[in-house]
């Protein structure tokens, strides 16, 4: 983020900057951290964590979405991608999505500041998509703290990427809630939504209760849904696309090598769009996270009241997560009050 | 979501509700509930006004129920939200809440709830009143009243963290507070700045529209030239035409005697059907303007043409001019003040009998007067569904009758007059007893209705053009019906449903929408208008917003005709919905106008009940001045009342007074403070009337109020026991005079009413004589001066009055019996057509009220302190010759004061013996009326002097007063007028102007409440709007209304009473 960025008021940009703060006073710097907050409003998640490389954008990059935007293929998805994020009635929303909708965006070839509005804009309409509260780490994180009705401190996980079958993107996680009163609960949640509304945590207390409720799990057939409705093509944009160009995937293609730049290649069906199998693989690479809840009041240094975000830190090895864990726990708990300003 | 999306977000309801609904994107709530807290009996009550809660599944933040009051299916809604979730227990935990709101104690509740959705959970909420000034600066004052007794509740999600103990738990709440102030300090500023923007906004809409119906559609075709071609277009008849055409024609003599002429056609139909005659080749247009213009320039038919088109001007213009009035009021400060009008025989006839205007307005579209009397714009008017008699006139003529035939009535036609050229009247037989009273916001309210029809007038014609194209034998009917609301309507008291809409409009006709992915979407025509009335007219930055301005006008003018000035949250006001009327689905305007209220009494006894049955009848029982004021501030309609009662004793004059400008002029107390020297402003009503006025059940209260006062006021004016003389030029059965007659016969013991008509061979007095007799006390109201005429000839033939020629003055006969004679009319209105009165007093069946007012009219004595007026002071009228004899003389300044009305027209201001002439043109004029003004000022030093006192004496000086060489007059030889001032209206240019060395600016709100002390009404008039400079507690008249009332050719004094009486000034 430069420095001009850090004085927008928008959240993406407020938010990012905070983070900053928080990770330099945790010394964390270094660390991967996703900060996501809750929209009180419609009680829908949404995303922030943007990679390092993609606070701009060079003149391919733009080519290169200008180009998806373009392409006939995507038609359907962008239509219901923009109709998705119209229902918001968001003005500042609504500016964007015209900037991408009506072809008032710039080429590759615009002068600096052209090139800002349109990284602008992009991150506009990535910062308001909403993600269900049921959804994802944070929605696994939010429903177990509603549920207990207790202060939550943190949360261990295990992406149980070995469970194929029973997700299509997002993997259940073997999960451990640390409450104030020092009970831990473990269970194994999915941030995918169940065929049939069959359960999303499964709690268990042994290592032997763990593996049949596993093998229970194994044998649940993913959510799969064979028309393509509205909101599915909206999401094949947003997560098969602009996801992995924000957060600064890999590029799918190992030849191109570095991070994705939204340029034109088909692994799947359609051209642009990551495979779910790619995503998949992308996502595994950190199988073990730590989620810290953030309330949204700070009052006798201590924060309070509700719900705010989640901040996620994910590790490729376990053991680095626990090291971090025992090093760096106290100093973030103290320091989360940072993120609420 | 921070608050910067809270701050861009569109307004579209109140501050408060705005707040609620879009909080949440900053704070996360379960529930926010808001609590109305009322005094009712001496005790608080709370109810549940509305609130925002979750939705069910998928979790958004919705407004759960409405306002208990409306009439629609939220009501069911609000009960399910007040007991669902647990049956009993929900229920309990609702009443739990209300008390803990009244008790106002602890911030926080906790409550156990057995029933919530997990286990062992409590339901925890907190209260807030936070809209006052203290905690937020930049609230509205307005906002700040209404929001007084809200208290919020919120109730916190059921999994919020607390701080650890329960006495602790309260700092979250106020964390949430401080934040919450922050948030409404912005918002309360921006609904400011947004305010100030639908302001500029209003007036921008209201003038474009103007512009566009009067200054395109009206005005291009009101020249002189071409209403007087209409005039002669329109007003020849058969005959006429034949006469005409035949002469110039001979050969079209046959077609004459074709069928098809046998009615009254107009010029137009008559030629041509004459030109469509086979055998007649002349081209059409040619030959009719050929026609009119030979019809123009012959004498016969354009004999008193110009006198018409005057008429007709003048009525056009006086429209115009009274619009802008009212505009200019509602660009500074609108309804601070409401007035009652007759729905039919005041709003109504006034807005059809502007024939221009009636004429012009769809004449684009072709309609527009077909014939003389038959006009294509019709207005139908009902009473709860029941369509009421058509409006009829009749012609004046001397013969009673109208070309040969007596029972000929017309519609109301394009001349104003008849077809044999007599001026034509209403007749009241049919309409009146429908006829109800409304009350209008401002003292040019009815421009409200006017304004709505123009609106809806040209919306109808324009969007149906094809329609009206292809019926061309169909009228364009408007229908207008004020019905009553229902027995379960919290408004039924203070309001009516007003219901319009016209024969073309389809409300089911597709429209073509975009609909929310952007797709062309086709929605009923009803739908469609729905959702422009729900767009706010400026953006959220404040900007007018540039489409459906017609449909934003009716929105502005349903919203003051409810009686509300928040503008900036109009779309409840109108709605509009699909209804069936007589079979066919019209497009219904659906909106509320104000009943009238008539009478406040402040009283210790029991008042519930009294309000309960009574309120209906415009009779408001209160238990505090604080509560009356209350109501007249922030009642559900700011109506004013006719008359204030204290029936308590103790009130503190001086608190009265504080409020004196909310209240009408007309205070009686039953007991009044002891050794209290001033009384002029308030009057006294005795223990027997109060007793009397208690124990009616409500229906009589409002005369045994007149009466009260009556008897009060007549003493005050030393004139007890009066006669009412009333002249309306007509026969005894006809009304009003018929009615005249029924009051006459029940006798009222503190005035005398002597009603005369017209029989077969003249004038006859039908009232007993020996009230004409009586010395001084005659107060008349007198069509064409006959009255007069006929009051001398009795006085003379009874040998009291003689008439001296060489001074043409009337004076005792020379053997009358009586020693110290005076002239026996203390007061004379001439009122004809071309008085504001003559609508006002001819249209309405008599009643004792009526007798009341006018009698309270002709005593009330005014002064008008405006250079405007001064500056026609000596203008002779266009009035009969008696008015020599009755007046002196025929000038503005005698008409007036034998109205009671003086204009002044000099003034002296701080025993300066200079007499100013209000305005340079009347220096050399005499008499004169000077004001001398005395502005006491406290002693010590020159920065703290207050005015202390403000004394006046009003001077007639018959000849201009010879002054010495530093032009003061050498000798006041100034006769002081008598009687005691009642009212005084200044125009704020004269205080700033005159009065520029002794006052400064800030000084005019002591100055005029001083100045009340010497003449208790007090009123500011101003041509400009409310102007800035005026304070707060002063009661303002717009100028076009006193122009109204005393600048034509008669003085309307009821009028000008009326208005003055009920006038208040609501800030």
């Amino acid at each position: 983020m430069n420095n001009e960025q850090k004085l927008y008021y928008h959240k993406i940009y407020q938010k990012n900057r905070l983070l900053e703060e928080f990770k330099q006073v945790c010394g964390i710097e270094k660390r991967l951290v996703s900060f996501n907050i809750l929209n009180f409003h419609n009680r829908k998640f949404n995303w922030y964590v943007v990679d390092n490389n993609r606070w701009k954008f060079d003149e391919q990059i733009i080519q290169n979405i200008n180009d998806c935007m373009d392409s006939e293929q995507l038609k359907d998805e962008r239509k219901s991608f923009y109709e998705k994020l119209k229902k918001l009635n968001i003005e500042e929303l609504v500016d964007s999505i015209k900037y991408f909708e009506n072809g008032e965006r710039k080429d590759g070839n615009s002068s600096k500041e052209e090139m800002e509005d349109f990284h602008f804009h992009l991150l506009n309409l990535y910062q308001y998509y909403p993600h269900e509260e049921d959804d994802g780490i944070d929605g696994v994180v939010y429903r177990n703290f509603k549920n207990k009705r207790e202060r939550l401190l943190y949360t261990k996980g295990e992406l149980l990427t070995d469970l194929e079958k029973s997700f299509r993107i997002y993997p259940w996680i073997n999960m451990t809630f640390i409450y104030k009163s020092y009970e831990e609960i473990q269970s194994l949640s999915a941030q995918e939504q169940q065929s049939n509304g069959a359960e999303k945590d499964i709690e268990y207390t042994t290592e032997e209760t763990f593996e049949s409720k596993k093998h229970e799990i194994a044998g649940r057939t993913k959510n799969k849904k064979k028309v393509e409705s509205g909101d599915e093509l909206a999401k094949k944009i947003y997560f098969h696309y602009m996801v992995p160009l924000i957060v600064g995937y890999s590029h799918p293609d190992p030849a191109k090598g570095g991070l994705f730049d939204g340029g034109k290649f088909q692994d799947g069906e359609k051209e642009y769009l990551l495979k779910a199998e790619t995503i998949r693989e992308l996502v595994n690479k950190y199988k073990y996270i730590l989620c810290f809840p953030v309330y949204d009041t700070f009052i006798n240094k201590s924060l309070y009241g509700n719900f705010y975000g989640n901040i996620t830190i994910p590790f490729e090895f376990k053991h680095d997560r626990d090291v971090f864990l025992k090093k760096h726990k106290r100093k973030i708990e103290e320091n989360l009050f940072l993120l609420i300003r | 979501m921070s608050v910067h999306d809270i701050l861009k977000q569109p307004i579209e309801t109140d501050l408060l509700e705005h707040f609620i609904k879009h909080i949440t994107m900053v704070q996360d709530w379960e529930s926010i509930m808001v609590w109305q807290l009322q005094n009712k009996e001496e005790q608080k009550v709370a109810f549940l006004k509305y609130c925002y809660k979750r939705e069910e599944e998928n979790k958004k933040w919705v407004r759960c129920l409405d306002s208990p009051d409306k009439q629609n299916s939220d009501i069911k809604k609000c009960e399910e939200c007040k007991s669902s979730n647990g049956g009993e227990k929900r229920t309990s935990y609702y009443d739990n809440l209300k008390n803990w709101i009244i008790e106002d104690e602890n911030k926080h509740l906790s409550s156990d709830e057995a029933d919530f959705p997990i286990k062992n959970s409590k339901r925890k909420v907190f209260s807030e009143t936070i809209f006052t000034k203290r905690l937020i600066p930049e609230l509205d004052e307005r906002d700040e009243v209404e929001y007084e007794d809200i208290r919020l509740i919120f109730e916190y999600p059921p999994y919020t963290i607390f701080p650890k103990s329960e006495s602790t738990s309260h700092k979250l709440g106020l964390y949430y507070e401080r934040q919450q102030i922050e948030i409404l300090r912005q918002l309360a500023a921006k609904f400011k700045v947004l305010r100030h923007g639908i302001k500029a906004a209003l007036s921008a809409i209201i003038v474009r529209n103007h512009s566009h119906h009067i200054g395109s559609h009206v005005m291009p075709r009101t020249t002189a030239e071409k209403v007087r071609e209409r005039v002669i277009e329109l007003g020849i008849t058969k005959e006429m035409i034949k006469e005409v055409v035949i002469g110039k024609y001979p050969s079209t003599a046959a077609v004459f005697e074709k069928a098809g002429f046998n009615d009254e056609n107009s010029a137009a139909k008559a030629i041509k059907q004459l030109c469509e005659d086979k055998n007649n080749n002349t081209d059409v247009k040619e030959f009719v303007t050929k026609l009119i213009n030979k019809a123009a320039k012959s004498e016969t038919y354009s004999k008193g043409t110009s006198k018409i088109v005057d008429a007709l001007k003048d009525k056009l213009d006086e429209y115009i001019q009274k619009k802008a009035d009212f505009t200019a009021e509602i660009a500074t400060e609108p309804l601070t003040t409401t007035k009652t009008m007759k729905f039919i025989d005041e709003v109504f006839t006034q807005f059809t009998a502007n024939t221009l205007l009636m004429d012009n307005i769809g004449a684009n579209e072709g309609v527009r007067y077909k014939s003389l009397d038959n006009n294509r714009l019709k207005i139908n008017l009902l009473r709860s569904g029941k369509t009421l008699p058509t409006l009829k006139y009749k012609s004046l003529s001397q013969t009673g009758g109208c070309c040969k035939d007596k029972n000929v009535h017309l519609g109301f036609t394009y001349t104003a007059r008849c077809f044999c050229g007599s001026e034509i009247e209403k007749l009241c037989d049919e309409n009146t007893e429908d006829d109800i009273s409304i009350a209008l916001p401002g003292c040019l309210g009815e421009f409200t209705i006017y304004a709505f029809l123009e609106n809806f007038i040209r919306n109808g014609i324009k969007h149906n053009k094809d329609d009206i194209d292809e019926n061309k034998d169909s009228d364009f009917e408007v229908s207008v019906d004020v019905c009553d609301l229902g027995k379960d309507c919290k408004y039924k008291d203070e309001f009516y449903k007003l219901k319009i809409w016209d024969n073309f409009t389809k409300p089911e006709k597709k429209i073509t929408v975009k609909d929310e992915k952007g797709k062309d979407d086709e929605i009923p025509l009803h739908q469609y208008l729905q959702r422009l009335i729900r767009l706010q007219i400026v953006d959220n930055k404040g900007s007018l917003r540039k489409e459906a301005w017609g449909m934003a006008e009716m929105k502005i003018m349903a919203t003051l005709l409810r009686g509300s000035t928040d503008f900036t949250n109009m779309a409840e006001n109108l709605e509009i919905t699909c209804e069936k009327k007589n079979g066919k689905k019209r497009l219904v305007y659906n909106l509320l106008i104000m009943k009238p209220k008539n009478v406040a009494i402040i009283s210790d006894v029991e008042i519930n009940n009294k309000n309960k049955s009574q309120n209906k009848l415009g009779i408001w029982w209160f238990q505090s001045i604080k509560e009356l004021k209350n109501h007249v501030l922030n009642g559900i309609s700011p109506v004013s009342f006719k008359f204030l009662i204290i029936d308590k004793s103790g009130v503190k004059l001086d608190e009265l007074k504080e409020i004196k400008h909310l209240l009408p002029f007309r205070i009686m107390l039953k007991d009044p403070e002891k050794n209290v020297p001033d009384r002029k402003w308030y009057s006294t009503i005795s223990e027997d009337d109060m007793c009397n006025i208690k124990k009616d059940g409500g229906s009589g209260i409002l005369l045994l109020t007149w009466k009260a006062w009556m008897k009060e006021f007549l003493k005050k004016k030393n004139c007890t026991s009066p006669t009412l003389f009333i002249y309306f030029q007509q026969d005894k059965l006809t009304e009003p005079t018929k009615s005249w007659f029924d009051i006459k016969k029940k006798k009222d013991e503190i005035i005398g009413l002597s009603v005369l008509t017209n029989e077969e061979n003249g004038i006859h007095p039908v009232s007993n004589n020996k009230n004409l007799a009586c010395k001084g006390k005659i107060l008349m109201y007198d069509r064409h001066f006959r009255g007069y005429k006929y009051l001398e000839g009795y006085l003379r033939e009874k040998n009291i009055l003689a008439y001296d020629s060489e001074l043409h003055k009337y004076e005792a006969a020379p053997n009358s019996k009586e020693n110290n004679w005076i002239h026996p009319t203390l007061f004379h209105e001439a009122f004809d057509k071309g008085s504001s009165d003559f609508i006002h007093i001819f249209a309405k069946y008599s009643s004792q009220e009526m007798v009341y007012e006018l009698v309270e009219a002709a005593l009330l004595r005014v002064l008008v302190i405006d250079e405007r007026i001064a500056e026609v002071a000596y203008n002779e009228l266009n009035i009969e010759d008696d008015a020599f004899r009755a007046y002196d003389d025929v000038k503005r300044l005698h008409t007036a004061r034998k109205a009671g009305v003086d204009i002044c027209t000099h003034l002296c201001i701080n025993d300066d013996r200079t007499p100013k002439p209000l305005h340079s043109s009347i220096s050399e004029q005499n008499p004169i009326v000077c004001v001398k003004f005395d502005i006491k000022r406290d002693n010590g030093t020159t920065q703290d002097k207050k005015i202390k006192k403000v004394k006046t004496r009003i001077l007639y000086c018959e000849e201009i007063p010879k002054k010495n060489k530093k032009g003061k007059c050498s000798e006041c030889k100034g006769e002081p007028i008598k009687e005691n001032m009642d009212a005084v209206i200044i125009h704020q240019g004269v205080l700033e102007k005159f009065f520029e060395k002794v006052l400064q600016s800030s000084e005019y709100d002591t100055f005029l409440k001083a100045l009340q002390e010497s003449i208790p009404y007090v009123i500011v008039d101003s041509g400009r709007g409310i102007p800035a400079k005026l304070p707060d507690t002063a009661k303002f008249l717009p100028f076009s209304l006193i122009e109204d009332f005393v600048m034509k050719d008669r003085i309307a004094k009821y009028s000008l009473t009326k208005n003055i009486m009920s006038l208040v000034r609501r800030k």
